[in-house]
């Protein structure tokens, strides 16, 4: 963590702990990310990566602990209110809206672009309004292009590949110009052509001002993508470093091989 | 065929389009509030009276037509958006089974705040509208009324059309009946979009109310729950969740109901619309559109 003291963090995690009645899911986690960084956080099944993507982005409501989002306490923000200040988000097991088409669903994350309209303005279509969607249109069909789905835009999502969706559901997170992306398993599942493919595309949108929080699995991916790793374990922050440290550390060997492994 | 009997079907048919219309409006919003938190919305039915009863304290207290109506929608809107706020809100994480329970307990606390207000007894609804039949040759009486009926229904279907589909709160409302806490993610604010679903439906639900009200020009505090099992199957008949669903569902039990009556028995008109609701459900389990693939 020190050594990022140059960059100013977006996210700050302060002491965050979540219970569901006896279960610390999260055990007092801190990290700070800095701005335009890709970072993975890993951990065995059941080690708290997906409650602190919950948590972060309002689903769940922290126990103990504060998060700060640019600066400013998102801890008891509303989920949506959130969502509109810039941190997008992919699930595990894809949740996508399976009976709109592609287009609309990946609007639904663009949307968010509109915040100054009025309800007369939505209910009667002003021409005004109608110039905001359709800037919203345009920008939602560049990211289709940029993602390789333009041609599937009228498809309803029902009838997508798996690949595809982990894709759409990549678009809804990033169509929204928002400043932090959290990626639950990204590529879990997907053939290595289509892996290879987004690999490159998140590659490039860190490049734009985006910071990456993402959730993965395998330490030797994750080392080629990420400039720093968080390791979780039963919902404790274990280890946090360079992706070199990380794979060397016992700890972490230890909790994904068990005691005794090296 | 012969021409009176010709003319006696058209007359039947023009009478339950009209009465399926109504129903129509009541299952849109009740379908519309179904497919957003998959609940049973018990309470529906009883806006609808509720709507029908302050119209009528407005045009007796000498109010204008359309400023009675205007009130009506206000107070239903008013209601529907007061009781989802307090008794269903806080139920979003309970099983379906509480808030449908909480529903009916909404639904008859609403029947007999208005018994107490204007009386258990039926009332007769003031006539206002302009009733004269036109009298068409081979005897067809086709009631101005009913003709208001279908053209608003007509309306206001199209309007709901357009309204999910290419509008921005459409595709949220779209978005919060597929998944809830996922479009809350995406930045869409789910509680004021579930309000808008509520308050929709209540306002249509006030406009089939006055419309009813004018039509059989009595009012009686039971009328609600009668809205709620019709406008229940209409919703269930058509395809739950589907705003075309809930239309032609409707429609089609305002015909089964004036054709039973016309050629059956009066006092079997429920009977045949649930035997017809049975058989289609038994064909088609999701309805005539294919609903929701769940249980009803």
């Amino acid at each position: 963590m020190q050594d990022n003291k140059k960059t100013t963090p977006i996210l700050k995690v302060k002491n965050v702990s979540k219970y569901f009645g006896g279960i610390h899911a999260l055990d007092n986690i801190s990290f700070e990310l800095s701005t335009n960084k890709i970072t993975a956080l890993i951990g065995p099944n059941g080690s708290g990566k997906t409650t602190l993507f919950n948590v972060i982005t309002g689903l769940y409501k922290a126990t103990k602990g504060s998060i700060h989002f640019k600066k400013r306490d998102i801890t008891k923000e509303r989920i949506d209110k959130i969502a509109k200040m810039g941190i997008g988000r992919t699930f595990q097991n894809i949740k996508l809206f399976a009976n709109s088409t592609v287009l609309e669903n990946v609007m639904v994350g663009a949307y968010q672009l509109l915040d100054n309209e009025t309800f007369i303005d939505v209910v009667f279509n002003t021409a005004e309004y109608r110039q905001l969607e359709k800037e919203i249109l345009h920008k939602t069909e560049e990211i289709l292009r940029f993602l390789d789905l333009y041609k599937k835009k009228e498809t309803l999502v029902k009838s997508l590949s798996y690949g595809d969706r982990k894709r759409v559901e990549f678009a809804r997170a990033i169509v929204g110009d928002s400043k932090l992306i959290l990626l639950d398993e990204p590529v879990a599942g997907m053939v290595e052509e289509e892996k290879l493919f987004l690999l490159d595309k998140i590659k490039e949108l860190s490049k734009k001002n985006v910071t990456i929080l993402l959730i993965e699995h395998q330490i030797r991916f994750v080392s080629e993508l990420a400039s720093s790793i968080i390791v979780l374990d039963e919902g404790k922050k274990i280890a946090e470093g360079k992706p070199v440290e990380i794979q060397e550390n016992p700890l972490v060997i230890e909790a994904y091989l068990g005691k005794g492994a090296r | 065929m012969d021409n009176t009997s010709l003319s006696h079907f058209v007359q039947v048919t023009i009478n339950g389009l009209s009465m399926g219309c109504v129903y129509a409006l009541v299952a849109v919003g009740y379908g519309m509030v179904y497919g957003i938190l998959n609940m049973i919305n018990f309470a529906h039915g009883e806006i609808y009276m509720f709507g029908a009863y302050i119209a009528y304290s407005a045009l007796v207290c000498k109010m204008g037509l359309f400023s009675s109506i205007l009130l009506s929608l206000f107070f239903c809107g008013v209601l529907g958006v007061t009781v989802e706020r307090l008794a269903y809100k806080p139920l979003r994480e309970a099983s379906r089974i509480a808030p449908a329970l909480t529903a009916m307990a909404v639904a008859l606390l609403i029947r007999s705040a208005v018994m107490i207000i204007w009386g258990s007894s039926p009332i007769m609804f003031p006539q206002v509208i302009n009733n004269k039949p036109i009298i068409l040759n081979n005897n067809i009486r086709f009631y101005p009324l009913q003709f208001s009926i279908i053209f608003v229904t007509i309306v206001i279907w199209v309007f709901s059309l357009w309204l999910f589909k290419y509008t921005k709160i459409g595709k949220a409302i779209r978005a919060v009946s597929q998944d809830r806490n996922t479009a809350w993610l995406m930045g869409i604010d789910a509680d004021k979009i579930v309000s808008i679903v509520y308050l929709y439906g209540s306002i249509l639900a006030a406009i089939a109310g006055f419309l009813i009200a004018n039509y059989y020009i009595l009012l009686f505090p039971l009328m609600g729950f009668l809205g709620t099992i019709r406008a229940w199957t209409a919703a269930v008949l058509g395809g739950i969740g589907k705003l075309s669903g809930a239309v032609i569902g409707g429609l089609l039990i305002g015909l089964v109901e004036s054709f039973a009556m016309t050629y059956i028995s009066t006092a079997y008109k429920d009977v045949i619309i649930f035997i017809v609701l049975i058989i289609i459900l038994l064909v088609m389990p999701r309805g005539l559109l294919k609903g929701r693939g769940q249980k009803v």
